[in-house]
């Protein structure tokens, strides 16, 4: 299901259910297989250092597939993880509703699934993010 | 009671030595057979006594501002510790391992991230091995290894992890920058901040020593 067509702008949206989904990409660099594709702290860093929080991509608005096309460089080894939101609250979090509207000028696409994770402290954030999340497309083998 | 400044004190004392010299010369020094009281008469001399206690004072001074800028090393030497060869080599392996963090190029994660710099990995290494050494001095135990992971924007992860407990330590990219610091003991104690990663810090061996051995088991 793609749920999230069109270049928006498009309003943000509550989320009220614990059970909702979110997805994440995480390139193998930040995976350690050698401990069972154990996930680290590392795959949870902002886009930017000024962002306000993680991304992720809302269930609702995006498949786990089309997270795992959300990158710069799709050569790049890569899976997707997921969390829910009742697991991030749990844990302090916060987690807001932040879609993104296409912007022709610099050629960002736009993505209506687009989601934040934040905390008192960004390292307790990656660290927590790390434990919580768990494989939902599994990192391909190496070639 | 009369007030003696340093210059006077060093004034009588050269007085004095030259005294010493003249009577030297006017007698030969061969044939002084010097006694116990002789020994101790410069002792009743309130003169000598002031200008030793002030001499003894100025070098002990001058040894403690050179011990002062060798206190790491001093630290080290002072440690000297029984970690074994097997431990110094655990230790020395995550470190060699680490370096592939150097081989990324910009962009290898597809999110733009950037590559690592050789200081921002060696910053990283310092830091473990001082904290390593810290722990060692004050448990008389090597510290549990912890994970050198690919962090966000060119920054290093430092990552403890056991069962009953967790710690990151992040190295930014920015040597001004402090580090930021998470950590978690048995789900229950939590504590976050920052710190500076050129220096041991004894709060986060504390911190580790009693995660991993409990309380009351570090050295003063």
């Amino acid at each position: 299901m793609v749920s999230g067509i069109g270049d928006g702008p498009f309003d943000p949206e509550p989320i009220e259910n614990g059970e909702d989904v979110f997805y994440r990409r995480v390139p193998d660099e930040y995976v350690s297989e050698s401990h069972g594709n154990k996930l680290q702290p590392g795959a949870f860093g902002r886009r930017r250092e000024v962002e306000e929080g993680v991304s992720f991509d809302w269930k609702k608005y995006s498949t786990p597939q089309e997270t795992l096309g959300r990158t710069t460089n799709p050569e790049v080894r890569a899976g997707v993880v997921k969390t829910t939101a009742g697991l991030v609250w749990d844990k302090d979090l916060r987690l807001w509703h932040a879609p993104e509207a296409a912007d022709p000028a610099t050629g960002k696409k736009a993505n209506r699934a687009h989601s934040l994770v934040s905390g008192p402290n960004y390292s307790r954030v990656r660290k927590t993010l790390a434990k919580i999340c768990e494989w939902e497309i599994e990192l391909p083998r190496e070639p | 009671m009369t007030m003696v400044t340093a210059a006077e004190i060093n004034e009588r004392t050269r007085e004095s030595l030259l005294a010493d010299l003249r009577l030297l010369n006017q007698s030969d020094a061969a044939a002084i057979q010097l006694t116990l009281e002789d020994s101790s008469q410069p002792m009743l001399d309130r003169r000598i006594v002031v200008a030793w206690f002030a001499e003894f004072l100025a070098a002990y001074q001058e040894l403690y501002q050179r011990v002062s800028a060798y206190e790491s090393v001093l630290r080290r030497r002072m440690a000297g510790r029984p970690l074994s060869e097997e431990d110094e080599r655990k230790l020395d392996d995550m470190i060699n391992e680490s370096r592939s963090i150097l081989q990324l190029q910009d962009d290898f994660d597809g999110n733009g991230s950037p590559r690592y710099s050789e200081s921002t990995w060696e910053r990283a290494i310092r830091f473990v091995r001082s904290q390593w050494e810290e722990y060692a001095r004050v448990t008389d135990a090597p510290m549990p290894v912890p994970r050198i992971s690919p962090g966000p924007h060119g920054s290093i992860d430092v990552l403890w992890e056991t069962k009953e407990f967790d710690l990151l330590v992040n190295i930014p990219a920015n040597p001004e920058q402090e580090a930021e610091y998470s950590g978690d003991s048995n789900g229950k104690r939590k504590f976050d901040g920052t710190l500076d990663p050129t220096l041991p810090n004894r709060g986060l061996v504390d911190w580790l020593a009693e995660s991993v051995m409990g309380p009351s088991t570090q050295n003063p």
